[in-house]
């Protein structure tokens, strides 16, 4: 895959980001957090792109997005009401990520050197919290899922994430020494990336001011 | 890419096919029960309204087509007696107001369960009449607009006004309001029915927590077998809005 298609299909996320601006005021406050972590997508699409062009590391940034994107959308999952009954399981979560984060790319390795197991353990806790919130969905939702927003997005972090965990778990096991081979490895990504980019832009065209009155679950 | 690489990517290709075959399956699955689930709870809920509605508008009518005329029959008969003793007199005076009472509680009784306004002129004039009859009853003053060209069938009708009824009920009861705001309009082809008070609001999360009121459950249950939508947006202290957007 030629280096221009693969800037091009990570710079997809813009299309979510430009939405989203453009959609703001009509968006409820529950999105914001998603929101910032889509701008946030953005600015660190648009550093790896430039680092990537200069052949110049660009980890420490992948490790700094990956650690905010996390805990951003553990934030849009709180906002969502799925801590609403265990408030001490958000902050052992919000807690757990700093720590692993520290762990890795500081106590046991350098920020700029790539981060695989705090990247797998934080893409476990986002799916299973999605497969959380879709349960809930399930109980609570009678709007179609084809317009909802939320399992739009549970269904794109599921997706993005299992693979997440796929592609890093090989990598591990992986010959370290063939830079080619792992590249080969991490290209399912830029797929996966499109599919989930394009699923986001969705998603934001169809959030709403107003939330909609759904039963407890 | 030597034979051991080979093996690895073989692999990585094959367990990605099947995960993505794994999801696409999980998605498609939760959708379709998902809305089979919608249907059948639809279904569900329209029968048991329906059988609400029908058991009101015959007790209703019962009661103020038979009941009604008895009493009123009981009342005439008891004016025929020829009573001489002042005492018996001041009697049936006494029995005279009772059975007045009793009368004018009958029709707001039945007035309550299926308003004859509502099935003869419509959901607007219905509406009307009742926050009429509440703003000379109660300390709340009610200000209802709406559109002149509002064309909606009589199930829809009565889902309407015992969406109204309902969270008029619930704000005489707990919102300490003085004022509220009814404004049934058309708007994109959906009628927008949004009720406005100025009470105490509540915190809809941390009520929630427990397990929300029938009153509430009735509200979405309605608006669910009209298709619509229901909006709620409360803060303590900062009143209350509700809203339906219902596709006509």
């Amino acid at each position: 895959m030629n280096f221009t298609l693969v800037i091009a299909f990570s710079l997809s996320i813009y299309i979510a980001g430009i939405i989203a601006v453009i959609r703001l005021k009509k968006i409820n406050k529950i999105y914001y957090p998603f929101l910032i972590s889509i701008w946030l997508g953005c600015l660190s699409e648009l550093v790896n792109s430039l680092l990537a062009g200069k052949n110049l590391n660009s980890y420490t940034n992948i490790n700094l997005y990956i650690l905010f994107e996390t805990l951003l959308i553990t934030l849009f999952f709180r906002n969502l009401g799925l801590f609403q009954f265990q408030k001490k399981l958000f902050y052992s979560i919000i807690g757990g990520l700093i720590a692993g984060w520290i762990i890795e790319n500081i106590i046991v390795k350098q920020i700029n050197t790539i981060a695989i197991y705090f990247t797998i353990y934080s893409s476990l806790i986002i799916v299973l919290l999605s497969v959380t919130i879709l349960n809930k969905l399930i109980v609570s939702s009678r709007r179609t899922f084809i317009t909802n927003p939320i399992f739009l997005l549970c269904i794109a972090f599921i997706i993005y994430f299992t693979y997440q965990v796929m592609v890093y778990a090989f990598w591990i096991y992986a010959p370290q020494s063939d830079a080619g081979f792992l590249l080969k490895i991490f290209s399912i990504m830029i797929y996966i990336n499109l599919l989930t980019n394009l699923i986001y832009a969705l998603a934001v065209l169809w959030m709403h001011k107003k939330q909609e009155f759904t039963l407890p679950s | 890419m030597d034979a051991q690489e080979t093996r690895i990517y073989t692999a990585i290709i094959s367990t990605s096919l099947v995960l993505g075959i794994i999801i696409i399956y999980f998605i498609i699955s939760i959708i379709r029960h998902q809305r089979r689930n919608i249907e059948l709870h639809k279904k569900n809920i329209l029968a048991e309204i329906t059988q609400i509605e029908k058991e009101r508008a015959r007790i209703a009518a019962d009661l103020h087509d038979d009941l009604g005329p008895l009493l009123s029959a009981v009342k005439m008969k008891i004016n025929t007696f020829e009573l001489t003793d002042p005492h018996d007199q001041i009697e049936i005076e006494k029995t005279n107001k009772h059975i007045d009472n009793i009368l004018k509680r009958i029709r707001e009784i039945s007035f309550d369960l299926m308003p004859n306004t509502l099935l003869r002129k419509g959901l607007v004039k219905a509406v009307k009449e009742f926050v009429d009859y509440l703003s000379n009853t109660s300390n709340i003053s009610f200000n209802f607009n709406f559109d002149d060209d509002i064309k909606i069938n009589e199930q829809r009708s009565i889902n309407l006004y015992r969406i109204v009824q309902e969270i008029i009920h619930n704000t005489i009861k707990h919102a300490q309001a003085t004022q509220v705001d009814i404004d049934l309009r058309v708007v994109n082809n959906n009628l927008v029915l949004t009720l406005t008070d100025n009470g105490i609001g509540f915190d809809y999360s941390r009520e929630s927590k427990e397990s929300i009121g029938f009153g509430l459950r009735s509200l979405l249950s309605r608006t669910e077998i009209m298709k619509g939508h229901m909006y709620l947006e409360s803060k303590k202290g900062k009143g209350t809005t509700y809203t339906f957007e219902i596709p006509l």
